[in-house]
């Protein structure tokens, strides 16, 4: 698939521009923002490619987000592993849950599946309240230290914006390479037709399980990020809040598109965040414009495909003169 | 080539399909007729591993396909084309060529991430076997559009176009010129037969009983799910059992 | 760092057995089963009529409590014409829910409806917490104070009351599905919606119905068991967790199932809350749940759709 060069000239200035921003802006809660945004965009993908690519809904980010925290923080705080460490560990520990629980789920119809990845996401927030010999239960891990990478630390707001730019551009250079190669081509089959696909040969469960798998670790390197950032983690951070903010900057943003997403995640984080609304008033509104949204371009492109299909009667005869 | 022994399936306690026993000959074209509702596409389904059987085998080129995965059949060389059109609506028609087309390069599903040389000349070869295949088929215009937005019949063609990406060794089509104008008609029968002469067995279910008759080297009759007859066209024709199953009394 | 985390937070009643508070876990089960039952019902009944997973079932039930606790102890009314007015008011939520989030999307696919309730639920919890606040309530009834014992177990007034009115419902629900017109379009809608629309029968109708039957379930649910635990925005959630293990365990759309895996559920968090530990309890619905996808994905009685 070819980019186009307008497509490209606009990437660069978009670096270019992010690159700048904290120089020109020098608040540092706006800081805080844009650091916020970009765990936001790596969390966005990991919904984005499950949703998006392969049509699949998953309430499980918040688990992954939750468990990639919690791994790194344990591991730090315990072991006093480094950040360089915890980090592939928590994508690592993303990646295996998802599969544990993409192996049996994935077989099963799409409702199943939903309320699996549900109840995995409720499930982990009450083993982190009550297993409280290992995570301290609502007390929470505070006191996680900061990172260093490369032998630079990265405690400053200011560093962490700019490390995690890194990040995040990584992140999107493999989701692109991901969603243009054959396994990404393969993905989008099982979105727009999983029967046909099967009679092309392709091993749709098997396709539907790296992509969970994929998209646990990018939620678990996400929540990395955030507990070394934040420093201090509780089992607030598996709250459906986080889900409700994705689904909004996934679907609004354009589920199954790669820019659309970074642009929703970061509308949707930015401008509430400087409206000042509070967040149980953001979430209630985000509820209403969910439901609007999904009335008037419904289910984000995933649905609308399968509507199209449920809704075309028998196609008359119609001349395809081309022979 | 494909051995149907004793194939039987209900559902809910309704047999719709009961015994069905055929063998299909490599290099043939076979035709499955029969009333509606009489288990053709079921038996399709049967065979191409989409349902499982209650009873029965089915054997493709010596090799019990009976319970292997969808995916797993069309790897072997059998692939089909369903009744109502299936396409990849919002990938562009390069796209779904290309899609029908990768499993068959032996690739694993994780290579292809980085564009090294191997892979850009398997793409290059998949590429062109697409265009060369929208070329013959007559819709070599249509690359860059998106599925969904084709006409009925550039549908049907890229279906066919898509089942033969896989250089199967036989196609099950079902219904493949319904609905379709009788110029395509025509083209459609003519590219089966030369693909045929090429060395491709196919299994077609048609109500077109023209098609059937031009086309066929030997047509099987399903009717409630039940095989009443089979043969070369002009005699099952004259079969009484069939002319009921059509005409009733 | 301690050596063995599971064991201690895992099993932490000691294993003495006594006739009584197994009788008594027994007891506690049953109800705590009828109160799945209820909330789990009506979500496997607008699974199977309409192929629809209600998210904002949970909310549907903490509404009702919330309701009951404005209508009783806020605005004094008497405790049936509060459960009354509780059930009429959620049976019209119900109906406004069903037209705005399940309606409009019964054509489209499946994820449209999760998302539309999805974002009902987020709507109506964190309303609820803005109204209410996250500050738990208090339901004082009468009842509590009734305590019947059967030798030496135990059974207060208004759990009584719960597994009563449970069966009458129960009961009530079967006749009305198999001999009312309604439940017979229901039924009808269950195994065609296609067939059904070619024979005259609204569809859309039996959508709000079914969701407004659901929601008087939930909300006799919320009712009754409001004077029993605490009240505050979040219990839905944790309900309507409880409520979909049941409904995978006894199969989607089946609703007999989905009552026989509800008290299943009930008697074993009862007795694993008793016999093993607090954790134990909490996870046993998730683990039969994944258990049960493991091994018969249909569910324990089956997908096939009885009503």
């Amino acid at each position: 698939m070819k980019v186009s060069w307008t497509e490209h000239r606009a990437v660069w200035a978009a670096i270019g521009v992010s690159l700048l921003i904290p120089l020109a802006v020098r608040s540092n809660y706006f800081i805080h923002i844009m650091v916020m945004t970009e765990i936001y965009v790596i969390l966005a993908l990991s919904l984005n490619l499950v949703l998006g690519y392969a049509g699949l809904l998953s309430l499980a980010p918040p688990a992954f987000f939750g468990i990639g925290a919690y791994t790194s923080a344990l591991l730090t705080l315990r072991l006093g592993l480094p950040f360089s460490i915890t980090l592939p560990a928590a994508g690592a520990a993303g990646l295996l849950f998802a599969s544990a629980i993409g192996v049996p789920s994935l077989r099963l119809s799409r409702h199943s599946f939903v309320i699996v990845t549900l109840s995995f996401t409720l499930l982990a927030q009450l083993v982190a309240t009550k297993w409280t010999n290992l995570t301290r239960g609502a007390m929470g891990l505070p006191g996680i230290p900061t990172a260093t990478v490369f032998g630079l630390p990265v405690t400053e707001k200011i560093e962490w914006y700019y490390f995690l730019l890194g990040m995040t551009l990584a992140a999107l250079a493999f989701f692109t390479l991901l969603v243009r190669s054959r396994l990404g081509r393969a993905i989008l089959t099982v979105r727009e037709d999983e029967i046909l696909a099967q009679a092309a040969g392709i091993h749709t469960w098997k396709v539907k399980l790296y992509t969970f798998a994929i998209s646990g670790l990018l939620g678990g390197v996400a929540g990395s990020c955030y507990a070394h950032y934040i420093t201090f983690i509780d089992p607030a951070v598996f709250d459906f809040y986080y889900m409700e903010n994705l689904l909004i900057m996934v679907i609004l943003g354009g589920a199954g598109t790669v820019w659309g997403v970074v642009a929703g995640a970061a509308i949707f984080n930015v401008v509430p965040e400087l409206l000042r609304i509070h967040p149980e008033l953001r979430t209630f509104l985000y509820g209403i414009v969910l439901l609007v949204a999904v009335s008037v371009a419904p289910g984000g492109l995933a649905g609308w495909v399968r509507d199209r299909r449920a809704r075309r009667i028998e196609p008359s005869p119609q001349e395809g003169s081309h022979a | 080539m494909l051995e149907i022994r004793g194939v039987t399936k209900h559902f809910l306690g309704v047999p719709a399909l009961h015994d069905v026993s055929f063998t299909v000959e490599r290099g043939e074209i076979a035709g499955l007729i029969g009333p509606n509702g009489s288990g053709k596409t079921t038996l399709f389904d049967c065979v191409t591993g989409f349902l499982a059987p209650d009873a029965g085998k089915v054997v493709f080129m010596d090799q019990d396909i009976t319970s292997l995965a969808p995916y797993r059949i069309a790897r072997l060389g059998l692939t089909r084309i369903f009744q109502q059109i299936r396409t990849f609506p919002r990938l562009t028609v390069m796209e779904n060529m290309r899609a029908a087309g990768q499993q068959h390069q032996g690739l694993r599903l994780t290579s292809g991430l980085l564009p090294t040389r191997r892979i850009r000349d398997l793409d290059r070869a998949l590429d062109d076997q697409a265009g060369d295949l929208l070329q013959s088929l007559g819709i070599p215009g249509v690359a860059d559009l998106a599925a969904g937005t084709l006409s009925y019949g550039q549908q049907k063609l890229l279906e066919i176009a898509m089942a033969l990406m896989a250089k199967p060794s036989l196609v099950l089509l079902d219904e493949p010129v319904a609905g379709v104008n009788p110029t395509l008609i025509e083209s459609i029968k003519g590219y089966l037969k030369r693909l045929n002469e090429l060395g491709t067995t196919f299994l077609i279910i048609e109500h077109n009983l023209q098609v059937v008759m031009d086309l066929c080297h030997r047509v099987f009759v399903l009717d409630s799910g039940e095989l009443i007859a089979q043969g070369p066209p002009f005699m099952v024709q004259e079969n009484e059992q069939v002319l009921e199953a059509y005409f009733g009394r | 760092m301690g050596r063995s985390f599971l064991p201690a937070a895992f099993f932490t009643q000691g294993a003495t057995w006594n006739a009584e508070m197994f009788f008594q876990h027994l007891a506690n089960g049953l109800i705590q089963g009828s109160l799945y039952a209820l909330v789990a019902v009506g979500l496997t009944l607008v699974y199977g009529v309409l192929e629809v997973v209600n998210f904002a079932h949970g909310e549907l039930y903490m509404l009702a409590a919330f309701a009951l606790f404005m209508l009783f102890s806020f605005l004094k009314f008497p405790y049936l014409l509060a459960v009354f007015l509780t059930i009429v008011a959620l049976m019209l939520l119900g109906y406004v829910l069903s037209r705005t989030a399940i309606v409009p999307h019964l054509r489209r696919s499946f994820e449209t409806t999760v998302l539309a309730t999805l974002a009902a639920s987020i709507i109506l919890q964190n309303g609820a917490r803005f109204a209410f606040t996250a500050t738990p309530r208090q339901v004082i009834v009468p009842l509590e104070d009734v305590i019947l014992s059967i030798g030496n177990v135990i059974v207060t007034g208004q759990r009584l009351l719960v597994l009563f009115t449970a069966m009458v419902a129960f009961a009530g629900l079967q006749v009305y599905i198999r001999k009312s017109r309604t439940g017979k379009a229901m039924r009808a809608a269950s195994q065609n919606k296609e067939a059904c629309r070619m024979v005259g029968i609204d569809v859309r109708r039996i959508a709000s119905q079914t969701m407004v039957l659901g929601a008087a379930l939930c909300a006799l649910a919320g009712a009754m068991v409001a004077p029993l635990y605490d009240i505050f925005p979040a219990i839905g959630t944790t309900v309507v967790f409880k409520s979909f293990a049941v409904v995978i365990m006894g199969g989607m759309g089946n609703v007999p199932g989905a009552m026989i895996a509800a008290l299943i559920l009930g008697l074993g968090e009862s007795l694993a809350g008793g016999y093993i530990s607090i954790a134990a309890r909490d996870a046993l619905g998730f683990s039969l749940m994944i258990l049960v996808l493991l091994i018969r994905p249909d569910g324990f009685f089956g997908k096939r759709v009885r009503i």
